[in-house]
């Protein structure tokens, strides 16, 4: 007499582990894309209100520049100070009005359409929120640390395609991150790290950072002031 | 079983005719010959596809019944049948509705209703030889007949409780497998955001296309505007150029998402020779001498339409519309005319290729 063993129990556990496995797969996140997305959210909240900014941007631990104004999504206005050498600084004023910048400097104004040229230049400045989300892209670690009130959004970069930030191509890197605080729903601060490797394509004369840092704090404000003078709409055009 | 003979043979008829013109839509070549001959092949896919539906809805209820008693083979044909129209039904849909929907779920229902028809290939063929020759395959008798069922398969019949099973089993996988996916130290979904997604499905209308050799091309600008204009592919090149990421969508329902594209914007090409248009309206004509398009005159100026000769890169390939092809941002691809070879602006709109035989919109907007 033959003894059949139902061949279905195996088939069975088979298809179920298939079944399940493969839609967990499919469906759930893992914890850091569900932080991503969290943080990317995020951004799209904090965009909606208005800031003052206070930024920093320094290379090779050196200020380069600071950056003190008003930020809303629409019209926003900075007080900008290059520093050109150990004891003088360069300063202009910097006016983006929907598409429209405007530069004061020493009185001479200045205007053109907003394109990616000046928006590199001035990368964040004109759109931190927008920047943030584009960095992320790049991202290749995130984590969210959540202390009482307050929350650190962290992201470590191994490398980038060819992200540009204020005319240093970054590749490769040691160690960047950007590190985003966030107290009570309201955006506190964005530091960016970077310690990038010099690509192959950047010639050995050219000027290349081994460390840059920029800080951006944030102060949300009811209103983010906004005055032009009427020369501005009448100045000449920005090369 | 008269009723139910013809219901097969009818069932048959319309499906052939589906299949068939459903093959020919994915196939480039019959697609472009259908085009060429005006044959209006998507309408009669569509109108087939809309018979056989209510063929099969009309008759599922007595079908079902008469299979009840039934041997095997008779109900797996009925089911597996049955589950194809509903994939091919419920794809179908989507993509004719794709207007209203996300590219992610256009480009499944698309691959939904490819895959579909594939994998039913094989029973179509071997059901079809089977009627037409009279073959008999050598199945067990338990399959073809109402015989009494062999233990193995008696054994292994499945019964509500292996269903039962079978879910349960699944969610406990479920849960298992997401909490492992959860602690997986992966950043997937930046992947998913800058990757390139989906392929194109290069259509024409013309069997074949134009081979610009040397770089001999030029674009001619003329009809109403302030000057006639020819500029040659160097100069085209030499002009300030823009890159953008963007995704491309075919109004059939295909997408692919981050697709690179370099070119020209109409408008920088237009302050660089100091054109200015005086026509409300502009036809696009490829250099297959067949395709055309047309636009309102602010669409390709204001709107950043591009006069496109990089993809991903590379510059275009022949069957990508090398050396030029136009590009509205948020357009339809059929109104990215390849080769594009002269805009002609004028005081009245031309309807072009695909609203003359298909009825497509006059302005594509996604």
């Amino acid at each position: 007499m033959v003894t059949y063993r139902p061949v279905k129990q195996i088939f069975i556990l088979i298809l179920a582990l298939i079944m399940g496995m493969s839609l967990s797969f499919w469906l759930i996140p893992s914890k850091m894309d569900y932080e991503w997305n969290v943080w990317r959210d995020r951004t799209l909240e904090w965009e909606t209100k208005d800031y003052e900014i206070n930024g920093i941007y320094t290379f090779d631990g050196v200020k380069a520049t600071t950056e003190v104004g008003d930020w809303s999504e629409g019209n926003s206005q900075f007080n900008l100070t290059s520093v050109v050498s150990d004891d003088s600084t360069f300063q202009f004023q910097v006016f983006f009005e929907d598409e429209k910048i405007f530069i004061d400097s020493g009185g001479k104004w200045l205007q053109n359409d907003i394109n990616s040229r000046f928006v590199e230049e001035l990368t964040p400045l004109y759109h931190p929120f927008e920047w943030i989300r584009e960095i992320l892209n790049e991202a290749d670690k995130v984590e969210r640390i959540k202390d009482g009130d307050k929350t650190t959004f962290r992201a470590i970069f191994d490398s980038f395609e060819e992200f540009d930030f204020r005319g240093t191509l970054l590749s490769k890197q040691h160690k960047t991150t950007l590190i985003v605080i966030e107290k009570n729903g309201v955006i506190q601060s964005v530091t960016f790290e970077a310690r990038p490797i010099r690509p192959d394509s950047i010639s050995i004369l050219d000027r290349y950072p081994e460390q840059m840092s920029y800080k951006i704090d944030f102060t949300e404000i009811e209103s983010a002031q906004f005055v032009l003078p009427k020369e501005a709409y009448e100045s000449e055009l920005m090369e | 079983m008269q009723w139910l003979r013809i219901i097969h043979l009818i069932h048959g008829v319309f499906f052939i005719f589906m299949l068939l013109s459903g093959l020919c839509l994915y196939i480039v070549a019959t697609r472009t010959w259908f085009n060429q001959i005006g044959f209006p092949l998507v309408q009669f896919h569509l109108l087939t596809a809309c018979f056989y539906c209510g063929l099969v809805l009309y008759s599922l209820y007595r079908i079902g019944r008469y299979l009840l008693k039934k041997p095997p083979v008779k109900k797996f044909n009925f089911i597996l049948n049955l589950l194809f129209f509903l994939m091919w039904m419920a794809s179908g849909l989507l993509m004719y509705f794709q207007a209203y929907l996300l590219a992610e779920v256009r480009n499944v229902a698309v691959v939904i209703h490819d895959w579909t028809t594939f994998l039913f290939l094989p029973w179509v063929l071997t059901h079809t030889i089977g009627h037409l020759f009279n073959v008999s395959l050598p199945w067990p008798a338990w399959w073809k007949r109402r015989a009494a069922l062999p233990p193995i398969i008696e054994e292994n019949m499945l019964e509500r409780r292996d269903f039962l099973k079978l879910f349960s089993l699944a969610f406990l996988f479920l849960l298992i497998g997401s909490w492992f996916k959860w602690l997986t130290p992966i950043l997937n979904v930046t992947e998913a955001e800058n990757k390139r997604r989906g392929y194109f499905r290069i259509y024409n209308v013309t069997n074949d296309f134009p081979r610009y050799e040397d770089r001999e091309w030029s674009l001619t600008i003329d009809g109403l505007i302030n000057k006639k204009e020819s500029i040659g592919y160097t100069d085209l090149l030499h002009l300030p150029s823009t890159t953008i990421i963007d995704n491309f969508h075919c109004v059939t329902g295909w997408s692919v998402r981050n697709v690179e594209m370099k070119g020209v914007l109409l408008k920088d090409l237009f302050d660089a020779y100091g054109l200015e248009a005086k026509g409300k309206f502009v036809t696009a004509y490829s250099g297959d001498e067949v395709y055309f398009d047309s636009f309102l005159t602010t669409q390709l100026i204001d709107e950043e339409a591009l006069l496109v000769y990089e993809m991903d890169g590379e510059f275009l390939k022949p069957a990508q519309g090398y050396p030029c092809r136009l590009y509205h941002p948020d357009m339809y691809g059929y109104k990215s005319v390849k080769w594009v070879d002269r805009l002609e602006f004028s005081g009245e709109r031309k309807k072009g290729y695909w609203q003359q035989s298909g009825g497509y919109d006059l302005n594509g907007y996604l």
